[in-house]
Parts: structure tokens; sequence; C-alpha cells
């Protein structure tokens, strides 16, 4: 029975945090645990989830969780994993998980990352892709796009935000032939459900890139978490995609799908300009963004197969 | 069992007595050949273990971190780059109080680029809550290994243990070593029981952080527990006489210091030339003596005080500098004297660095030093820090 | 004269803070130090700033357990521990639109004030002008030159304004501190009344989901590794909300998107005697108000509702 709303756990166990409210990684998270279910062990490094996950004495995790030196998640998921083996195996249903934020994954985490894939650890690694290092205040990592302001890329006259493109990690994660790994948005949540539930039952090491919006950072309010990531799809500056390695699929090097292939994408000026980081940018900035995409889409649309809600 | 091993086989001989789940290791000389050594002893089935392949030494620390949270008997093994590169995890570790044992093959540090033997190393990382234990010779590296987690996982304890071996005098010199037989390992060293780890019933949170109102309690309860293993070392090594036939002297060895009126304080291998010589000096009538320092964290200030207290002049071996100061185990050893209120004069031998030889004329002359000290102790007021094969003629002082 | 600031993140304490540094010591000629505290909890939470002032240079960095001025940007967050703030002959500075019984407690619309100017509340400044007229350690001009030195370009005439404004507004004195409403809101310990906490329903179903536990270890017991009880809670994140979500269940589809989307997990399940889902309840200990749930509601059956006005009715 596929997870979703009605048949999901009624447990919480990310529950009690003090993520800012409208926080997209705690809703990531919460729904990935509620999928993995109570006997997962979860790590995760130095970063907004564990700042604001277990400060003693507020323990906010119902699983098994511990904090991992910033650039060690896949490492310590791979020794956790060793553990349980070397003591007898894990029990049913338990699923080694990581979580970590996108300067976690892409900047100083990539290298243990890179690791874990090679070995093919049995581990789960989730990147909730905030865009920026939120919990040090919103500083550039390598996946914030193109023309975001953070405190360390300031929109002004001279410069308009970040210079550089979001790190392609996916394709990065994919070269290695890694037994699955998807890309995802807290905006379609039946769609990220489906992909961490099919992660679950995969041997080998997976892996799940999801987008998951930052009020605070981006700048809009609270209540609009949803539609923006929802939004970042609909524009194609997000896509939703699926790679199963050669041991899955059978296909030499591995095949991508495509989840959503839209024939047209939404305007992308109302969501930046929804975006307090996005203020700074002129009509210039906007045509080199809409650009980006395109040649994006363009790759995956001719060397991945679309599939799915093409024509949506 | 007699066999003829190197520093580095004697050490794999002991981790495999040891039985460790989980071993995760990144090659450095000169440690590379201990790391060979447990792969081989699992692939052949000697040793029953989880052996990551990692890709750094970050996560050669942090993987046995993951594996140490589930419960798991860990050991990796490191040296001078290395072991700064996964610094960070060091204090995970220990903070975390997991009893992972590892081996520091000591070497010097870049720059210059360096392969060879010095304490630089693990000298410049006793303050991350490790336990540091120093052997003398391939014997004591072997049962140090043993007894390395014996000391770790007692519950009185629970932290990480550093073993450190001298690279290349230890690591890649052969000598006759005992190797115990596997019964009596496993009657010495029980199966690793601990709370500190994750709970399927009760899950648990683990290495989580703790505010300002919170920290001191920690970090107070680390250095008790760091306390703690002064007492648990001898214990440990009383037990494994009674296993192994073999005795070793507590946190610090006293050779010929009773009525000693000069007195060496050594580190690791160096004791063996110092012992030597100090033989040499009580044929000729001199009253020479050695302190060897086995154990730096703890640090056994007590007992090296107590030891030195009787001496006209001390000095110290050793093969790191702490730049613009002196060697680290001299400030060591001053602060112990001072804590004490033990008043005499001493010198800080600075040799050995980056694999240079430590001669047999070096430590004569470094006695000679001492022993001018004793009756003339103005002429050293300048800098206590003696750079062996620079200072001097002797390579001890002008 | 030291200042206590209680305040969410993001309203602005820390600035206030550091204006109020900056007038004392760059305009008034004196010593100040100006920090925030910093912890775990993020925007919204419950958030503290200290401002010190004295003729000679300040050793003492350590937070402040008492001071001549307690001020509260937000009015949730006055409860009744305001007394052990106060040093004797102190006052607390409430942003709160109604006068208060205790003299020793001034009430400011700083909302209203700051709204006028701005077109939105951000009370920080009115409470810096209000310092200004209570206080004869700085004065209006040291505030100006404090607002300038620590606040952009771009907002330091609507905020020296605002500042001109709270001062007109104190400095007279005659605002009126008598109002038996706030009066018995004090007594009544001035929190939000939990309206339709239904997580005790919702729990019978949860036994793995963290929940807020009275027992509390030693320092022996905890601090001898870093291993403690998971799902273990001591404080709730009720406190964050200035907002919360009502829903009229005769309008409820039972579609459960605010369920699934929630951030916190605040939304429970709440099932019958055959477990089916007969509605959703909200665990308003934990609910921060962030608004996902009313949005993402297809039936816009949920509003989010004004704490204060809820408190008050």
């Amino acid at each position: 029975m596929s997870v979703n709303a009605r048949t999901m756990t009624d447990e919480e166990f990310f529950y009690g945090h003090k993520a800012c409210p409208g926080c997209g990684g705690a809703l990531a998270v919460r729904q990935a645990l509620k999928v993995l279910g109570p006997y997962a062990v979860a790590a995760l490094p130095a970063g907004c989830m564990s700042a604001t996950g277990f400060n003693f004495p507020q323990m906010a995790f119902g699983v098994n969780a511990m904090i991992t030196p910033f650039a060690a998640t896949a490492a310590v998921l791979s020794g956790i994993e060793a553990g349980l083996r070397a003591q007898g195996g894990k029990p049913d249903g338990c699923t080694v998980v990581g979580f970590a934020g996108d300067g976690g994954t892409a900047d100083i985490g990539l290298q243990a990352l890179s690791g874990a894939i090679d070995r093919n650890d049995d581990i789960l690694y989730v990147c909730y892709d905030n865009e920026a290092y939120m919990n040090t205040g919103i500083q550039k990592s390598g996946l914030t796009p193109f023309g975001a302001a953070t405190t360390t890329t300031p929109a002004g006259a001279h410069e308009h935000g970040c210079l550089t493109q979001k790190k392609a990690l996916f394709d990065i994660v994919c070269a290695h032939g890694i037994p699955y790994a998807a890309t995802a948005s807290i905006g379609h949540m039946p769609d990220f459900l489906r992909k961490m539930e099919r992660a679950r039952g995969i041997p080998g090491t997976r892996f799940i890139h999801v987008l998951a919006p930052c009020p605070v950072g981006w700048g809009f309010p609270a209540q609009d978490l949803v539609d923006v990531a929802r939004k970042a799809v609909d524009t194609g500056l997000w896509y939703l995609a699926e790679y199963e390695g050669p041991a899955v699929s059978g296909v030499p090097g591995g095949a991508f799908k495509l989840n959503r292939a839209p024939k047209s994408f939404a305007l992308v000026e109302p969501y930046l300009a929804c975006q307090r980081r996005f203020a700074g940018l002129d009509a210039a900035d906007v045509a080199a963004i809409e650009a980006a995409r395109d040649e994006r889409w363009e790759l995956m649309r001719s060397r991945w197969i679309a599939n799915g809600e093409g024509g949506a | 069992m007699k066999r003829f091993l190197s520093g580095n086989e004697a050490l794999a001989e002991g981790v495999r007595l040891a039985r460790p789940q989980v071993i995760s290791a990144y090659p450095i000389t000169p440690q590379t050949t201990v790391v060979e050594r447990l792969a081989e002893m699992v692939e052949e089935g000697s040793l029953e273990a989880e052996y990551l392949h990692v890709e750094s030494e970050h996560t050669a620390l942090a993987a046995a971190i993951g594996a140490a949270a589930t419960g798991a008997r860990t050991f990796t093994a490191t040296s001078s780059q290395g072991l700064l590169y996964m610094a960070e995890c060091l204090t995970y570790a220990s903070g975390g109080r997991f009893p992972i044992v590892m081996a520091n093959a000591n070497r010097a540090l870049a720059l210059p680029w360096n392969i060879y033997g010095d304490q630089r190393d693990s000298l410049s990382l006793l303050d991350h809550g490790w336990i540091q234990v120093y052997a003398q010779d391939n014997q004591e590296a072997l049962d140090l290994a043993l007894m390395a987690y014996a000391v770790a996982e007692d519950e009185r304890v629970a932290l990480p243990v550093m073993v450190c071996v001298d690279g290349f005098a230890l690591t890649h010199t052969y000598e006759s070593v005992d190797a115990p037989e596997q019964d009596a390992a496993d009657a010495f060293l029980p199966p690793y029981r601990t709370d500190n780890r994750f709970n399927f019933e009760e899950p648990v949170s683990i290495g989580y952080s703790a505010g300002p109102e919170h920290n001191r309690f920690y970090a107070y309860h680390h250095h008790q527990d760091m306390r703690a293993a002064e007492a648990v070392v001898p214990e440990v090594e009383a037990r494994f006489a009674a296993c192994m036939g073999r005795r070793y002297p507590g946190m610090v060895e006293k050779y010929r210091t009773e009525d000693a009126e000069v007195v060496m304080v050594a580190l690791g291998s160096a004791a063996g030339l110092v012992r030597t010589v100090v033989d040499a000096l009580r044929e000729r009538g001199v009253a020479a003596g050695m302190l060897r320092i086995r154990y730096l964290r703890p640090f056994p200030a007590a007992r090296i005080a107590s030891a030195l207290a009787g001496a006209r002049a001390v000095g110290v071996l050793e093969k790191d500098i702490s730049f613009g100061a002196t060697g680290t185990v001299y400030a060591n050893v001053m602060q112990a004297l001072a804590s004490a209120g033990v008043a005499v004069p001493t010198l800080d031998f600075v040799g050995g660095l980056g694999g240079d030889d430590l001669s047999r004329a070096q430590v004569e002359g470094a006695f000679d030093d001492l022993l001018r000290l004793a009756e003339e102790p103005v002429a050293f007021a300048a800098d206590p820090v003696v750079f062996l094969g620079i200072s001097g003629a002797e390579g001890g002082a002008a | 004269m030291e200042v206590i600031w209680h305040a969410r993140g993001g309203q602005g304490a820390f600035t206030a803070a550091r204006a109020l540094g900056a007038a004392a010591a760059l305009s008034g000629g004196l010593h100040a130090l100006a920090f925030p505290t910093f912890g775990p909890e993020r925007r919204g939470a419950p958030m503290r700033a200290y401002t010190k002032i004295a003729a000679s240079p300040i050793g003492d960095r350590s937070a402040l357990r008492q001071a001549d001025v307690v001020a509260y940007l937000d009015e949730t967050l006055f409860d009744d521990g305001w007394e052990a703030e106060l040093k004797p002959g102190g006052i607390v500075l409430l942003n709160a639109p109604h006068p208060a019984a205790d003299p020793r407690i001034v009430c400011v619309d700083a909302d209203a004030i700051s709204a006028e100017v701005l077109g939105r509340p951000i009370p920080n400044t009115v409470l810096l002008g209000a310092i200004a007229a209570l206080s004869d350690v700085v004065t209006l001009e040291d505030v100006h030159e404090g607002i300038k030195a620590t606040m952009s370009v771009r907002l330091q005439e609507a905020n020296l304004r605002i500042a001109d404004a709270a001062f007109k507004a104190v400095g007279g004195g005659g605002s009126a501190r008598a109002s038996q409403e706030l009066d018995a809101r004090v007594a009544a310990g001035a929190r939000p009344v939990t309206v339709h906490d239904a997580s005790e329903a919702a729990r019978q179903n949860v036994t793995r989901t963290p929940y807020l536990r009275e027992t509390f270890a030693l320092p022996e017991d905890f601090a001898r590794s870093t291993c403690f009880t998971g799902g273990h809670l001591v404080s709730e994140n009720a406190g964050w909300r200035s907002v919360r979500p009502v829903l009229d269940e005769t309008v409820c589809t039972l579609c459960l998107q605010c369920y699934l989307l929630c951030p916190d997990g605040t939304i429970f399940k709440v099932r019958d005697e055959e477990g089916n889902v007969e509605r959703v309840a909200v665990d308003f200990a934990f609910c921060k108000g962030c608004g996902v749930c009313a949005k993402a509601c297809p039936a816009g059956c949920i509003r989010m509702v004004p704490e204060r006005k809820e408190a008050r009715a």
C-alpha cells in the first residue's frame, strides 16, 4: 500500500523541534521519517535540522538519531550501517538515513558522500536543499541558484546576488552509478513520499535531493512554503527526476526518468518576485535564469527518457 | 608464541586479538602496513570484522564513531597529516564517550614534507580529550592494542585511546614479540557492552548539542573520567599480567631514579636508548636515571613530580617542539613540578625531528649537560630548549 | 542603566538593544554593551537581548537577571515572572494597546505607532523612543544618533520619526495606566488561553511521538555521554505563535492536506472507535502558527486568528 496522508503512520518522529515556522527542511525530514518508520536510524550533520532538532534536553527525534561532524554525514552513516551489520544485522524495517542540507551535501560533505556511494554502503542519504547555509544565517552554498542574494552574495549596484549556477548535484551522484537517486520537492509531496518509499526498498546506497524552501532565507511569508516549492517545479527551475543505476535498471550506465516534463513552463517572474532574495535582479538577469533553465532542460530532454506527466 | 614482527605487524596482531567488529582505515606512511595486515586478516578469515575502505582519514574516524554508536568495538589507525585531517572528529569521538582505539604512527608534520618519525602529530592534539599512551617497543605496541580496549571500555572511563608508536623506529623495525593466544586474549578482554548506543526499543539521541547551561557538566565529567583512567590503568595491567604473564609499570616507568642525581624524561622508543646510556653512566659511577612517561593523558603529574623530586637536574628528551615555546612534554613536566613545588633545574632536549637519528652521542651529551646544570644552573638560563644536532658540537648545549 | 529586551526572533529586539547602546556610547559619552542571547531557536521563538550602560568601562559580559527597564516587544511574552526581573524602582515597558494597573508597567501601543509610519507593526524603535522619554540616561537626540549608527540609511528616516512619535506618546506621561482588563490578564498569567487543544485525543494513537516529560536527570546521569532519551521534550513551542489556526469542522472534508503539509506535524488524525479518521486536531502546545495548513486547505476551512484577540475573547 502506497504511503499517503491517509495510510501513513499516525506517529510523528520529528516533533517539538525549534525550526522556524514554515520550514521546508523540517517538513521534508518529518515526512521522510514517517515513510521510514520507527526503526530508522538518522544521522544529521551540523545544520538547521540538527541545531533545532536536538539541543539537550529537548530531543525532537522519535527515532534513534545522532549528530555528525559537518563533512561526515555519509561517513557516519557508513559506520552505523557497518556497526549494525557486524553485530548481527539490522532489525526489520531499519533504514540508516542521513539528512543533510545543501552545503552539508554539495560542498563540505561531497567527498564522504562519494566514498559511501563508491562502497555502495546500504544507506539512504536525503539532501534537504534550502539553497544556502541557513543555519549560519543565509550564506551562499554550491546549491545557491544564480541571482539569489545571500549575506555573502549581497545584491547591490555592481552584483545582483549569486554569480554561479546551482551545482548539478544529482548528475554528480548519478555518475557514480548509484542504485537509486531522485530529485523531489516538498511542493509535490505525493511524489516525494513515493520516492522515499521506493528508496526504502532498494538495497545499497540511495540518494534523494529534495527542494525545501526556507521562508527566512528566501524572503517569503511562512504560509507560502508549499506554493513556493511547487512554483519552483512549475517554472522548470527545479525538476522531478529519478535515476536507477545499472544494478537496478539493467541498463548500462543506468536509466534516467523525468517525472514531469511539461511542454511549457509557468512564468519565471512571479516565482522570482515572490522572494526577497531575487529583488535585485534586472531583466537581463531574469533572461539569464531562463536561458540556463532552457539549456538544462534541453540536456535532460535529449538524454533522459521523459515519462509520467509529459504534457502537464 | 614468539614471533619476529615489525611494530605495525605487532600492533595489527594485538588488534586482531581484541576482535574489533568494525575497522575503518585509510593508508598513510608509516601506518599503512597496519591496515594492510588487518585487511589480510579479514580476507583470510582470521579476523571477523567489517572493513570499511574509506576515502579519507576524516571519514575513517567518523565511520568509527558511527559504528561505536551502535555498540560495536571499532579500530582505526593514522599518522601525521592524516591525524590532523581527522582532528575535528577527535573531539566528536571523545565528547561522545566512544571507546574507539586508534593507532597513531608518530610522524613529522609538513612543511617541509617529511614521512619520517617524530612526535609532533599526536602531541599537538593532546587537548582533544583522548587518552594517549606511547609504546616503547613492538611488544608493548601489541600489548597496548589489547589493553587500550580494556581501559577505553571500562565504564568508569568510557573514552577513546590513541596508541602512539614511533614511525619507523617501531613501525618498520622488526624485533622478537610474544604474541598471546586468542584464548588468553578473550579471557583478558570480554566483549564490549554499553548503554551509549542506539536502542530500538527506546530510541535515543546521540551526540546532540548542549547549550551554555549544561555544557560544563559534560566537560567536568569528561575531565573526571579521564582522571579515573589513572586508577584503571594499573588494574588493567594487573589483569593483563595474570592472563599473559607480562607486567607493565602503570602511567610512568621509573628506571634507576631512586638515587639518581640527573634524570632524563623520555617518551616512546627513545626510552630504549636513554636506558642504555643510563646503564653505561651508572657503570662509570654517575647517578643517572630515566623516567619514561607512558600515558601523557591523563597526565600523571603527581607521579612525575615525586619521581623527579630527588634529582639535582632534570632533562626532557622529546621529538617535538611547540614553536616559540618549548617542547610539549617539557611544558607538561614543568607544570607537574611546579604544582608539586619541586624546584629543580631543567633542560628540554629536542631531537629526532623528521626522522633524524637520535644518536647515543647526543643522549650522552645531554646527560653531560644535565651534570653541568646540576653544578652550575645559571649557565643555561637563557633558554631551556636545546636543539640536538644544532645547539652544540656534540648535539648538547654550547 | 540596564535593559532586558524580550521579543521573538525577527522582531528587531537586538537592533533596538544595539541602537540604545550606540545612543549611550556614541552620543551620550557613556560606556555600553549590547548583546543577544544565542539559542537554537529560530524566527518567531522567544529571545532576549541586553543593553548595559554605565559611566565606566563594563567588564561583565554575562546575561542580566534583573534590569532597570524590562522591555517586551511582544505582549504574548509577558507573564508571571515579570517582577523577578525588575530591579527596585525599575519599570516594565510593554507593547500593548491598553494601559496596565500596576504603576510599574508602562504600556505603549508600539504596533500602532510603528504601523502608522511603516504600514506594518515593527515595535522595536517605538520602545527605544519610549526609553528616551522615561530615563534620564539617554536623550531623544542620543537615540537619534543610535538609530543612525545601527540602521541602514534606507530605514533611518522612518525610524527617527517612529522614535519621535514614541517619545511624544510616552513623554507626556499622560497615558493612563489603569485598566481593569489588563490587570485581570496579568493576574491570569496573560498567556494565550488554549481553546482547541485536542492533542490528548490525538495522542491516543501514538506511542513513539516525542512528548513533554517532567522526568529530569542529574548531571552525573546525563553528562557522562551524549546519549539521551529520544523524543524527550521539555519546552513547548506555543509561545512562538502570534496567530493560531482555527478549523471549521462543518466545512472540513478530511482531505488531510493540512496534516500532510504541516512542517511541525502538530496536526493529528483523531480516530473513532473503528479506527476511521473522524476529524483532525491541532496540538497547540507545539503549533508555531506558520499558516501552511490554512494555505493548504482546499476547502478554505482553516483561518489564522490572532492570539491576542483569542486570549481576550
